[in-house]
């Protein structure tokens, strides 16, 4: 029982110093530490800049309570990405913490660069939260966003917040994590979809996805083939729809299949959706609660999500990208009949046929006054 | 060498006690005297001489027995109106009888004593209990009288089976004790090896609790309690009938039970006085706030010194900024506070109740608000400290509680030191000693650990009374039925 304790005493103290020599282990009050809650990567002349921002706190004047205090800029600039965050880290009067960042922005530049060159070195800190969200600024630099943002009395980590609780209520999902783009890009034989960001007076907002080919910025998508995207992903919450003879709808539930068959070379698609609506406006004199009226409406809004889907199925096919995953989908389901295209599946995908299946109802709905 | 019943040694014996009182009483005109012999104070001395003296003077049939071996059989069959009468022989034991409050005849040409079991002592009524209070339920607590608190036993088991042997510590107080079990339940190996500890102890004077408890636990240097005590003598009663084993101690007001785990440590009376649902929803808040108790203040340095992404932004920026102008680690922060606090409950109990709570509401300001207002500390250190403190006291048992406040400093102590590296192996090492313990052959974390199913129906969830269909085996390896679907 001695000798147990004279071997576990030094083994317990040479655990804690080990532990204090690892890099998370190092001791720093919160409050010696500068923590970034977002992050820009941007690239211009063949160097690259990070920016940190960060929050300077007030005090702590129970009186004025504790707000997030002022946002400021750190940059740091260098030949990587993980270069300038060294220099970042050497420039700032604190130390950095990177721990808390939720937001990751990417210059356009950067983004054209290569996203592994942007995110291999965050990929390799053990302190980066995986839920930490990856944004695309579209047609800037990512500081010029924050600075924008900053000068515009923005609070920017709260308004990047706004955003994804905003996609929380549209998407079961964001797709765009650290980790969920880190998976994706292992995944060489499909695109990298980043959302990007753009900026309006009222503040930040997501118009649609980045298109990445092997790992470089390749495109833009609109507004409208972004959504067809999520459909098809099977990842849409909930999506207005307003058909032309002034009747409007919400889509509430929807759930996407993907079926491929692979033969003889030749890949079909049949993409089945389901999903479920409701009126939430009716501007017609038409009774619109018949059975007859509500098959129209409800066909009507099934050609109307057909047309969102095809949008992303139509750039695909133009752009010769796999942009809808299809290259997962088709090696788990043919995957014996995989390994003869997959060498070749870049140009297999202009070719692949589609087969589209759209079935909706529309649940019931109520007048407030009328029984 | 032996030393025989007499009169004049008792007297000699106790020349210089005042209380003790050895007086002569002729009653016939044989000349037969005895001497009566007792402590002021401890004896009811009305029933005395109202129902023994008087009535033995004034007895016709006593004059007819001229030798002092009749007397005393007339005595003892029924000439003196007392039911707890018997003859005595033994020098120590009848020393010890009068000590402890009876009252005795000496016959000194017999070398023998009539002794008549009237003790009336200053004690304490039965009232509620202090510390196990209960809304629902019954009212009635133990008190310092050993023979009280055997009644309060006896009158909630009226089973042949109940057990009350009587036992002796001390070798210069000799405090009684009265270990009782339902001997067709308890296991019985149980009950002698207790037996044997108690008959081991060779202590002079049986003066705190901690001393009975020392001696009965087997891992003295745990800081988690391994012996049970309540005030309540229907949480006695309902133990025993699950097998297990109760210390009745003279004057200590509570009864111990063995043998103990840690799970019973977390249940309250109050749990099987309210709806299983409710009783179940009340133990999970003990069990989180056991939790709380013992990590936040750890969790709170870990994250603000080491590993802040524990934090969510917010209340990351929210400590960050509360932090600022304090001039202290997280860590000074945190235990100078813990001890502060321990200063003031300390001092609290010391002080007088008003004084107390004057001085309770001083140390809150100075504590709470002056402190924060001077920068000394963050107001969410007050918060983390003070809510871990009142968690604390949710615990049922007042050991346990003590034991959590104890091993709280060492976590918060890893915790500075190593971070949540150091919280973890805190943690490891506490479990890693829970799991070692047992407590007379029963895991001390039994039943969480029992592999038998029908022992998890009252752990962190309290079943409806209807499933406790079998007592735990390790506790009670036979008769295991307590009632038959």
């Amino acid at each position: 029982m001695k000798m147990n304790r004279i071997f576990f005493m030094p083994c317990l103290a040479l655990l804690i110093f080990l532990g204090g020599c690892t890099h998370d282990m190092s001791r720093r009050e919160i409050d010696e530490i500068d923590l970034v809650l977002v992050l820009a990567i941007d690239y211009d002349n063949g160097e690259y800049t990070v920016s940190g921002l960060y929050s300077t706190g007030g005090g702590a004047d129970p009186e004025k309570g504790t707000g997030t205090g002022e946002e400021e800029v750190a940059k740091g600039t260098g030949r990587s990405a993980y270069e300038a965050l060294e220099d970042l880290k050497l420039k700032n009067k604190k130390s950095i913490s990177l721990a808390q960042a939720g937001s990751f922005l990417i210059g356009e530049a950067a983004a054209k660069q290569g996203l592994n060159r942007s995110l291999d070195f965050l990929s390799r800190d053990e302190t980066i939260k995986m839920e930490a969200l990856i944004y695309i600024t579209k047609g800037k630099k990512a500081a010029d966003f924050i600075q924008e943002g900053i000068e515009n009395k923005q609070t920017i980590h709260e308004d990047l917040e706004a955003i994804e609780q905003k996609q929380q209520e549209i998407l079961t999902r964001n797709d765009n994590t650290m980790v969920n783009i880190l998976n994706d890009m292992k995944q060489t034989d499909s695109c990298v979809m980043v959302p990007y960001l753009i900026a309006d007076e009222s503040g930040y907002l997501i118009d649609g996805y980045a298109v990445f080919d092997q790992l470089v910025l390749r495109d833009y998508l609109d507004h409208e083939t972004s959504d067809g995207v999520n459909f098809i992903r099977n990842i849409m919450r909930s999506y207005p729809v307003y058909l032309d003879n002034g009747v409007g709808l919400y889509i509430s539930y929807t759930n996407t299949k993907l079926k491929t068959r692979l033969e003889n070379q030749q890949v079909t698609v049949k993409i089945t959706v389901s999903f479920e609506s409701m009126l939430k406006e009716v501007l017609t004199q038409t009774n619109v609660f018949t059975a007859k009226e509500m098959e129209r409406l409800t066909q009507e809004q099934n050609n109307y999500i057909r047309s969102i889907i095809e949008k992303p199925v139509k750039y695909s096919v133009e752009n010769g990208l796999d942009i809808l995953n299809l290259a997962r989908q088709v090696e788990n389901q043919n995957f014996v009949q995989w390994q003869g295209i997959k060498d070749t599946w870049a140009d297999e995908i202009s070719d692949i046929k589609y087969q589209y299946k759209v079935q909706s109802r529309i649940s019931k709905s109520f007048i407030l006054g009328e029984d | 060498m032996e030393q025989v019943i007499n009169s004049q040694a008792i007297k000699e014996l106790f020349s210089k006690s005042s209380d003790v009182l050895v007086r002569p009483i002729k009653i016939n005109q044989n000349n037969i005297t005895f001497h009566i012999f007792c402590v002021d104070g401890l004896i009811d001395s009305t029933l005395v001489d109202e129902a023994i003296l008087k009535t033995m003077i004034q007895d016709r049939f006593i004059q007819a027995h001229i030798t002092e071996r009749s007397v005393m059989d007339y005595l003892l069959n029924g000439g003196a109106y007392h039911v707890f009468t018997e003859e005595e022989d033994d020098y120590q034991k009848l020393l010890k009888a009068v000590l402890s409050g009876n009252l005795a005849f000496i016959f000194d040409g017999e070398k023998k004593a009539i002794v008549y079991d009237i003790k009336s002592f200053a004690k304490r009524s039965v009232s509620e209990p202090m510390e196990e209070g209960v809304i629902k339920g019954a009212k009635d607590s133990f008190i310092e009288v050993l023979r009280t608190n055997t009644a309060l036993i006896r009158r909630r088991i009226r089973s042949e089976y109940l057990v009350i042997e009587s036992l002796t510590v001390g070798k210069v107080s000799k405090t009684d004790m009265s270990l009782c079990y339902i001997s067709n339940i308890a296991n019985l190996e149980t009950v002698n090896k207790i037996r044997e500890k108690i008959q081991a102890i060779n202590i002079d004077n049986i003066s705190t609790p901690a001393f009975i408890e020392e001696y009965l636990i087997e891992h003295n240097k745990s800081l988690f309690p391994q012996i049970m005590y309540s005030q309540r003598p229907d949480r006695i009663s309902a133990n025993l009938s699950d097998g297990r084993i109760a210390l009745v101690v003279d004057g200590i007001p509570f009864v111990y039970l063995l043998p103990c785990q840690l799970p019973m440590l977390m249940q309250s009376p109050e749990d099987y006085a309210n709806h299983f649902i409710v009783g179940s929803a009340l133990r999970v808040i003990r069990y989180i706030s056991m939790i709380i108790t013992l990590f936040l203040p750890a969790f709170y340095i870990a994250a603000t010194t080491y590993q802040n992404q524990m934090l969510p932004v917010q209340l990351a920026l929210s400590t960050q900024q509360a932090k600022q102008n304090v001039p202290f680690s997280s860590s000074t922060e945190v235990l100078g506070l813990l001890i502060a606090f321990e200063i003031l409950i300390e001092a609290g109990l010391r002080l007088p109740k008003a004084v107390g709570t004057a001085m309770s509401i001083l140390g809150g300001i100075v504590v709470g608000q002056s402190a924060v207002s001077a920068n000394i500390i963050s107001p969410l250190v007050v918060v983390v400290v003070s809510l871990a403190g009142i968690s604390g006291f949710m615990m049922p048992n007042q050991d346990l509680s003590s034991g959590i406040r104890v091993i709280r400093f060492s976590f918060a102590l890893l915790a500075a030191v190593g971070g949540f590296l150091g919280l973890a192996v805190g943690l490891i090492l506490v479990i890693t000693h829970l799991c070692s313990m047992d407590n007379y052959g029963v895991a001390y974390l039994s039943p969480f650990v029992d592999i038998d199913e029908s022992n998890h129906k009252d752990t962190v969830f309290r079943f409806p009374v209807k499933y406790f269909r079998k007592r735990p085996q390790a506790i009670v390896p036979e008769n295991r039925i307590k009632q038959r679907p």
